[in-house]
């Protein structure tokens, strides 16, 4: 009996060795390597993309935070290099300061609105395939419309199925580069990247596509927008 | 009428025509389970753990365990554990929220119920709630249920009840066994397969399992969930066990688990968990055991991206546990003493942290003693007391509990008082959140434990009408008092309207449980189980976590052999929930919420699992026999998609190799 408590005490031993092998082990992230990365907070979560670039095929791009529900941006390409102007909308009384006078096009979130343009979303997902295809024939072009409840500006109550409008114009057709279901939470963000064209109120054109709509970091906030585009086109 | 259609009527009676070749070969008949009904017709001599951590006869248990076993697994032919529980306990209910599962049992949120797997807890939670999809019901033995606070054995989160899932013992010869199902509502292939075998005093079971199912809308005008998104799971667990003397057993175990859900075309969720330990179970003399174990889990969330195949992740839970369990045996004091110790290293690693401190750490140390005194054959008492210990917030949580059984030949008392509690986690410590970008969720360090003083008696009542009919019933009572409930409340921070996470009211909730048992020798058995539940609040005072009152489980089952070749199960299943009125807080401005009313609901299901040959097992049911489907899909409604059919197919493999004591 003796003989056999030995034993077993000796094998206890090794078992809490087996044990405090596990432990070290376990100290590691065992499965840390099946991943391409983590959002541990240790970095600035790689964000190289630059506010702005060239294309080879000329097309350019600029990547914005649009994350804001009470800021538009607005982007004026009749300047030799495009210019960003933001402005801030008050939740009390919806009033926007910032505006600028010049300017082609403005987004909120993944809202669009036009100066006095109309747009027209093509079936192509490049600029080099849209300006392939030639101006379009169609009548389709649309223009921006007035609303009083125009864009949402306040989410707080939104799980109640109240939001906060903010009135003005709107362009639906260019606002169909992101369909938003917010009935549901978390919402679900459906992106369609097609050429949009832009045929601005002096009768020049634009071509533009949403091609990201996160953060190029490892975080993919939602809100940050890459954009391409072309101006102009079509000459 | 289509060409699916045809094809299924064209199946369906194949599948009745089999029997047929069975019946080729007919012997006397007699019942299924002969041997069961002459030892433990009413299952109350069925050995559990989970109450005193000792093992004990459901009979001699002062406190009331339910007992869903392998037998009631496959003639419910439930898919997966929240299936079974839901089919089993009255009270008891899934739903969906924000796509995942989140459980009500009597008025106790899913992170007051602990889920335990052979005795071990589960890393990680989605809306403090475990991933439930991680319990596949392979080579499942039985589940033990115990309602009523039990952190005096179990520690933190056992305030509401404890339900542990015993995968099943070793045997002694090999065994293989495929299976695969397919079920049509929502399109779900579920195959699996297992094996066993022994070499010299080692002995192995594998597991595997995998499921596929495809998104469906939910249809609804008012409804706030809109979609049943599809996915893929993949289950597989390996356990050894080495009995190197007849007083030693020593077992590891492993399993890895993934799960992808397909919630929006631009990312999959993903979900994964590794967890491994060992356990060794010394019996030092025949009155004094010891069991050592050492259990890792790991269990992370990350986002795979389409555009770019990019797989980040954004969430990751580690627990290091060590556990020590003595069992002394007193025969003259008429004793059993239980003395347990546990560590545990939590780490979690979230989103929902702030970017300048993405994780935190805590450890946990508890020390319990329990006492079992069995005076006479009538009487049972136990006294356990407990302290644990929390490093986050430097406090420490005493916990006692006292139960007594009076035991008559048909009769049996229960009473009991338990007090239980609940850690806040660290996420509700440390969350620093910006909610789907609209608003920020905020952590407490301040939090206090929700505990709760739970008082409960109960009455059995057993026996015969005739020689062919057995029957038991159980009734149960019990008063909870729940204080410090731990909620989201309004908050102004940084000038910006936020949610904190707070200890609020208390509240009370009372209720009674009743089941009754029928089986008859010929194979008939009938079950019928009715939950009543009430919180009881001050006037004003909003209900957190609203219940329905009233519930129902029942199912009747006919097991019969005809054959040496053939036999077969039919049962009839369902539930009943009765409606209720839910409290839902939404805004992050308005300190009223909104009130969403929930129907009352009833769900049938009609179950044939026929044994051919000597190891194949077809199983075909028909759920959601009346086709219920909510108006709206609201977070607390079941999501069910309306009726549906199942088809599955079991093929144990050994069973065509051995010979039976029939055969010549």
């Amino acid at each position: 009996m003796t003989i056999l408590r030995k034993h077993i005490s000796h094998q206890l031993i090794c078992i809490l060795g087996i044990i405090l092998f596990g432990g070290l082990f376990s100290a590691c992230d065992v499965l840390g390597g099946v991943y391409d990365d983590t959002l541990d907070g240790t970095d600035d979560g790689g964000n190289t993309t630059p506010e702005s670039s060239t294309d080879a095929d000329g097309s350019r791009q600029f990547y914005k935070d649009a994350t804001s529900f009470t800021r538009w941006i607005y982007v004026n390409l009749h300047t030799s290099e495009p210019t960003f102007t933001l402005s801030d909308i008050n939740i009390a009384d919806k009033s926007e300061s910032g505006a600028p006078l010049q300017w082609d096009f403005a987004i909120h979130h993944y809202d669009v609105k036009t100066n006095g343009g109309a747009v027209l979303m093509t079936p192509y997902h490049t600029i080099a395939e849209a300006e392939a295809a030639g101006l379009p024939t169609s009548d389709n072009w649309i223009a921006d419309t007035y609303s009083d409840q125009s864009i949402i500006v306040d989410m707080s109550r939104m799980m109640e199925g109240i939001f906060g409008y903010a009135p003005g114009y709107r362009n639906s057709e260019a606002s169909r580069w992101m369909d938003v279901d917010i009935s549901i939470m978390p919402p679900n963000y459906t992106m369609h990247d097609n050429v949009m064209l832009l045929r601005m109120s002096d009768g020049t054109i634009a071509a533009f596509q949403l091609t990201d709509f996160v953060s190029t970091d490892k975080y993919h906030v939602k809100g940050w927008i890459t954009v391409k585009y072309k101006y102009p086109v079509f000459n | 009428m289509t060409r699916n259609c045809q094809r299924s009527i064209s199946l369906l009676a194949l599948l009745l025509m089999l029997p047929l070749l069975a019946f080729a070969e007919t012997i006397p008949v007699e019942p299924a389970d002969t041997a069961v009904w002459n030892s433990n017709p009413l299952g109350l001599e069925t050995v559990v753990v989970t109450a005193t951590r000792t093992p004990k006869a459901l009979a001699d248990l002062p406190v009331v365990t339910r007992v869903i076993t392998s037998e009631d697994i496959q003639k419910a032919d439930a898919t997966n554990v929240k299936d079974m529980l839901q089919q089993e306990l009255p009270g008891l209910e899934f739903s969906y929220s924000m796509g995942q599962q989140v459980l009500n049992m009597g008025g106790y949120a899913g992170n007051n119920i602990l889920f335990l797997v052979d005795g071990e807890r589960l890393a990680g939670e989605s809306l403090n709630n475990i991933d439930f999809s991680r319990l596949d019901l392979s080579n499942i033995e039985r589940i033990e249920i115990v309602k009523g606070a039990s952190s005096t054995l179990y520690g933190s989160s056992a305030m509401g009840g404890v339900i542990n899932i015993i995968t099943k013992d070793p045997s002694d010869h090999w065994g293989a066994r495929v299976h695969s199902r397919y079920e049509g509502a929502t399109k779900e292939w579920r195959h699996g397969a297992s094996g066993e075998f022994n070499v010299g005093r080692v002995n192995s079971l594998t597991t595997f399992q995998m499921t596929r199912n495809d998104s469906l809308p939910l249809h609804g005008e008012q409804s706030s969930l809109t979609t049943a998104y599809g996915g893929k799971t993949y289950n597989i667990r390996e356990r050894l066990i080495w009995t190197p003397s007849d007083v030693l057993r020593l077992t590891g175990r492993a399993a890895y688990f993934f799960r992808e859900r397909e919630n929006s075309s631009y990312n999959h969720e993903r979900y994964r968990d590794l967890n491994y330990g060992l356990r060794s179970n010394w019996r030092i003399t025949s009155l004094q055991d010891l069991e050592l174990a050492y259990s890792f889990d790991q269990y992370d969330k990350s986002d795979y991206y389409l555009n770019n195949g990019k797989d980040i992740r954004d969430y990751s839970n580690r627990q290091n546990i060590g556990r020590a369990l003595y069992n002394l045996q007193m025969p003259s004091w008429q004793s059993l003493l239980t003395l347990g110790a546990d560590y545990m290293n939590d780490y979690l690693m979230s989103y929902q942290f702030s970017d300048s401190s993405k994780s935190h750490v805590q450890n946990s140390y508890d020390l319990f003693l329990q006492w079992d005194y069995n005076p006479s054959k009538r009487w049972d008492l136990i006294a356990g007391l407990r302290y644990d210990y929390f490093s986050a917030s430097s406090k420490g949580m005493p916990t006692w509990k006292l139960a007594a059984m009076y035991k008559l030949p048909h009769h049996t008392f229960r009473a009991s008082y338990a007090s239980g509690f609940r850690a806040p986690s660290l996420k509700e410590l440390y969350m620093d959140f910006y909610m789907g970008g609209i608003f920020m969720i905020y952590g407490n360090p301040d939090l206090k434990c929700e505990t709760n003083h739970n008082f409960s008696l109960s009455w059995t009542n057993h026996g015969s009408m005739g020689d062919n009919l057995k029957y038991s019933l159980t009734a149960s009572g019990y008063y909870n008092i729940f204080r410090n409930y731990i909620t989201t409340a309004t908050i102004l921070r940084n000038g910006a309207v936020g949610q904190m996470y707070t200890n609020v009211a208390n509240q009370k909730i009372t209720g009674v449980d009743a089941t009754f048992q029928l089986n008859h020798l010929c194979g008939f058995r009938a079950r019928l189980s009715y939950a009543f539940v009430k919180n009881i609040l001050d006037d004003g005072q909003a209900n957190l976590n609203p219940v329905r009152p009233h519930s129902l489980t029942w199912r009747l089952d006919y097991d019969h052999q005809f054959t040496k070749n053939y036999g077969f199960c039919v049962a009839l299943s369902g539930r009943f929930l009765s409606a209720m009125d839910a409290t839902e807080y939404y805004s992050t401005i308005t300190a009223n919420g909104s009130t969403v009313h929930y129907e009352a609901y009833s769900i049938w299901k009609l179950s044939l699992s026929q044994r051919i040959l000597k190891g194949i097992t077809l199983n075909c049911a028909v759920d959601n026999l009346f086709n219920y489907r909510p108006r709206n899909y609201y977070p607390k409604s079941p999501v069910t998609l309306g009726t549906t059919a199942t088809l599955g197919i079991v093929l144990d493999l050994d069973k065509f190799k051995k010979k039976t004591p029939n055969s010549k």
